[in-house]
């Protein structure tokens, strides 16, 4: 086995892709283990995974993870053949090994040399596979064989059935894995048989079956002239049964061990009717089936690290900028030498150039676009998690998992979900026996849907708990000064319920009292805006509150209104704009200290502010400030809405602009959502509309106060 | 220190002083380019510059250091450096030469006396009658981010 010192740079890199894909479809299929009844398909999908795993790691060296992927494989192998039926212990311990396998491969990744003691996994694993049936369960696994073995009468008495004239068969019937009543069924299994002939002996034993200690399988060795046929189908009828095989003993044969029944059942069971081995083989093929495609998918695709991938963007940005340069350039020289062969020639290559780098823009675009499924498949487990840790039911359905959005996109909305479903899990899902007294079922959906809309992506999450109380965040935000008494009297429910969104104000104060836990939808709200989207609430108290997003589905261009203040350029994002205009000086006015523009043909009065002022740009200025432009700009939500008027110097263009972020070292500027080179060089300021008119309500309100 | 040990150094004017960086954390010098100004950054920072496509802060120097502030000149020179992990483009009055100097000549700081305003001297190089200001322009304009990890990890030792 090569060291890990060994392994060449490449091999590291194909079994870390290999890796991170595989460890992403156990976080999914072990989750839809859980949920679902057992599928062999799924069984042998996470089986594949592990098993492919532990071969990588051991190849690389990586034994810790070997080991723990050794220990997964045999009790998936176990729960594969159907020797073990999933349990809760088992989902647990297969979570706790994906855990340490993502602690193991994120060490790889940062060349972390701490040994990691998996071994405490490795024992619940084998714990897991071992003692399902608990410490009730005789030595191992009691079978037929063994305690055919142990007592050799029990062979006598078959073989004194078959002198007799009847036929000793061993029948082994599977209950259903999610059959609740598993010693009931053992119990009519053994009923029915003791009608039709004689029990020699059962495992589970009568008395076992009576305590409950049962498995899944029961064996019975069993004496009867009736026709084989017809006890399969006797046995078959019996509720929740599956899987009957009744196989004639012969002696000095051991039984068929119940153990392995998939391939090893193949040649006892040969002559004899066998559903199992049948459903199997198919479901192996549609298994290959899907391996195949997946193989042939592959071929028309390839992987492609991120980096390279943003490193490629940049430069389209970059191609972007000069092409918009170049056209410039060429209308210039083609208005200076109107009759240039060359100039004109130049403005053809121009404006392909213009054509082929917007195209290869936009394919850049869509490369770049991911579904968001990606990130959904990882909230199945927290909701799992957060449900279990909180002794609730709760189900999260999801939807439109296809809609594809900007990996950047992707990345930055996770935290902000991932705050929303615990707030939905932990404060918006009544406890059980709230439910139950509200006459609810106990098991609560949480949905989460994504579509495109009008450009852009909605994703909404809904859940069917409680809802929000309107008077209780009024009343909390009156005791925390947030709103005036009167002011909050005059809110309508909708409004009130909005202010969650304010910092200091959390949904499980407002409507349980309990405790003051910070929950944090500012931030929520906050991590939204700086992605230019927007959420708002809608709530019914009792039947529950959703979340809508709104969000752009890339970050990387906007397009943009340059104006000017002074001798600055600033790029105004163009969906903000509702329109541009330029007043007259009698429409500008000022009440109470505000400056406000006054559309009388409107009959509309809007405030009015100047761009740069609100930067907190001061700028020598040579022209008087009496004669604006004006950008109005929309602000706010829904009934919220409302038009503010932004006064700048000049208009400049419409362009379609690279966002940049700033240098992390400049912190938050405020009003400022990054920068843009344009095709000359100079760089400008994008300007965040929602911060900057946040930021010049609060300045005017202090004065004014 | 092994003899005959030597540093090269970036050497540029500012106010009258002349002072020396370390040539690995430069990664260019540039001729001062149009800023953008940033609202609401720190007061040193005069702005944004696009480094070829790139949109990096650059900060005064002078002002960094509360020295009076002048408008560049045709020999004003910006040295990108890496601090911490980003680009800033730095602002000097000039830059000279790039100087090797033994290590032997140099006296460190902690010999000298110490300010809070001059921890970022790393240490004073004598070179020929000429006296060079050792920089450390991590602790200069990587301050802030170093004070707040240096209290942090001063409340998880505590």
């Amino acid at each position: 086995m090569a060291g890990s010192t060994d392994i060449s740079a490449d091999e590291l890199k194909v079994f870390m892709q290999e890796a991170e894909s595989l460890l992403e479809l156990l976080d999914e299929d072990i989750v839809r283990l859980e949920q679902q009844e057992e599928s062999d398909e799924l069984l042998q999908e996470i089986f594949r995974a592990a098993h492919t795993l532990k071969g990588s790691s051991g190849m690389l060296g990586f034994e810790a993870m070997a080991h723990l992927t050794h220990a997964m494989e045999d009790l998936l192998d176990r729960v594969r053949k159907k020797t073990l039926v999933v349990s809760p212990a088992i989902i647990d311990a297969l979570l706790m090994s994906l855990d340490g396998l993502k602690i193991l491969r994120d060490n790889i990744t940062t060349g972390d040399e701490t040994p990691i003691d998996v071994e405490p996994i490795v024992e619940a694993l084998h714990a897991a596979a071992t003692g399902e049936a608990g410490p009730v369960a005789p030595a191992a696994r009691a079978s037929l064989a063994s305690a055919m073995a142990a007592d050799p009468a029990l062979a006598a008495r078959a073989a004194s059935a078959a002198a007799e004239g009847r036929t000793p068969y061993v029948i082994t019937v599977h209950i259903r894995p999610e059959s609740d009543w598993a010693a009931v069924r053992c119990f009519q299994v053994l009923n029915t048989l003791d009608r039709t002939g004689e029990v020699i002996h059962s495992v589970p034993t009568q008395a076992e079956i009576e305590a409950e200690h049962v498995e899944r399988t029961i064996e019975v060795l069993f004496a009867t002239g009736d026709d084989p046929d017809e006890l399969r189908a006797t046995l078959s009828g019996v509720e929740d049964t599956q899987d009957v095989s009744v196989v004639p003993w012969v002696a000095g044969a051991a039984p068929v061990p119940v153990a392995e029944p998939a391939p090893d059942t193949g040649p006892a069971a040969a002559n004899v009717v066998e559903l199992a081995p049948a459903r199997k083989s198919k479901a192996a093929q549609e298994s290959l089936a899907s391996a195949a495609q997946r193989v042939e998918g592959l071929q028309t695709t390839v992987r492609i690290d991120v980096e390279q991938l943003d490193s490629m963007m940049n430069m389209v940005g970059e191609l972007v900028i000069d092409r918009t340069r170049v056209s410039q350039l060429s209308r210039l020289l083609g208005a200076r030498f109107k009759d240039d062969e060359y100039v004109r020639s130049l403005g053809e290559t121009a404006t392909h150039i213009e054509k082929v780098v917007d195209e290869l823009h936009e394919n850049m675009m869509r490369v770049r676009m991911l579904p968001v499924g990606l990130l959904f498949s990882k909230f199945p487990r927290l909701v799992r998690d957060l449900a279990r840790s909180m002794g609730k039911n709760i189900r999260l359905e999801i939807e439109g998992e296809d809609t594809e959005i900007d990996r950047s996109v992707i990345e930055k909305i996770k935290d902000p979900l991932v705050h929303l479903i615990r707030n939905a899990a932990d404060h918006g899902v009544e406890p059980l026996e709230d439910r139950r007294a509200a006459g609810k079922p106990e098991l609560s959906i949480l949905r989460l849907v994504a579509r495109h809309e009008q450009g852009q992506i909605a994703i909404s999450l809904e859940d069917d708990g409680r809802g929000i109380d309107a008077d209780g965040v009024k009343a909390k935000a009156v005791e925390r000064g947030l709103v005036s008494a009167e002011r909050a009297a005059r809110m309508s429910d909708q409004e009130a319920v909005a202010l969650i969104f304010e910092p200091g104000l959390s949904t499980a104060a407002a409507t349980t009292e309990v405790s003051g836990r910070g929950v944090g939808m500012d931030i929520v709200r906050r991590d939204i805006e700086a992605l230019k989207g927007h959420v708002e609430v809608e709530t019914e108290p009792g039947r529950g509150t959703v979340f809508r997003l709104r969000l752009p589905l890339t970050l990387a261009t906007i397009r943009g209104l340059l104006v000017s203040c002074g001798s600055t350029t600033y790029a105004i994002p163009l969906n903000y704009v509702q329109e541009t205009l330029r007043p007259d000086v009698g429409q500008l006015k000022t009440v109470s200290g505000r400056s406000v523009l006054s559309l009388r043909t409107r009959n509309a009065v809007m405030s009015m502010i100047w761009l740069d002022e609100s930067l907190g740009v001061d700028e020598e200025r040579t022209a008087p400030r009496a004669d604006p432009y004006v950008v109005v700009v929309r602000t706010g939500e829904g009934d919220h809405e409302r038009p503010v008027a932004i006064a700048v110097d000049r208009l400049i263009d419409q362009q379609d602009i690279v966002v940049k972020s700033l240098s992390g070292y400049l912190g938050r500027a405020r009003g400022i959502a990054g920068a843009s080179i344009l095709g000359d060089g100079q760089v400008v300021l994008i300007v965040d509309i929602a911060s900057l008119i946040k930021a010049s309500h609060r300045a005017s309100d202090a004065e004014v106060a | 220190m092994a003899d005959g040990a030597e540093r090269q150094l970036v050497v540029f004017d500012l106010a009258n002083e002349v002072y020396g960086i370390n040539i690995g954390t430069v990664r260019e010098i540039i001729r001062m380019q149009t800023v953008t100004f940033v609202p609401d950054a720190p007061e040193f920072v005069k702005g944004v510059i696009n480094l070829r496509g790139r949109v990096i802060p650059v900060v005064d120097l002078r002002k960094r250091f509360g020295l009076p502030v002048t408008d560049p000149t045709p020999e004003s020179r910006v040295l990108v450096v890496d601090i911490a992990g980003n680009d800033i483009g730095v602002i000097v009055d000039a830059v000279t030469e790039v100087q090797r100097i033994a290590e032997a000549s140099i006296e460190p700081a902690a010999a000298l006396v110490t300010t809070e305003d001059s921890y970022y001297i790393e240490g004073i190089a004598k070179v020929g009658d000429r006296l060079l200001i050792l920089l450390d322009l991590d602790r200069a304009l990587g301050a802030d981010v170093r004070r707040a990890k240096d209290s942090e990890s001063q409340a998880a030792a505590a």
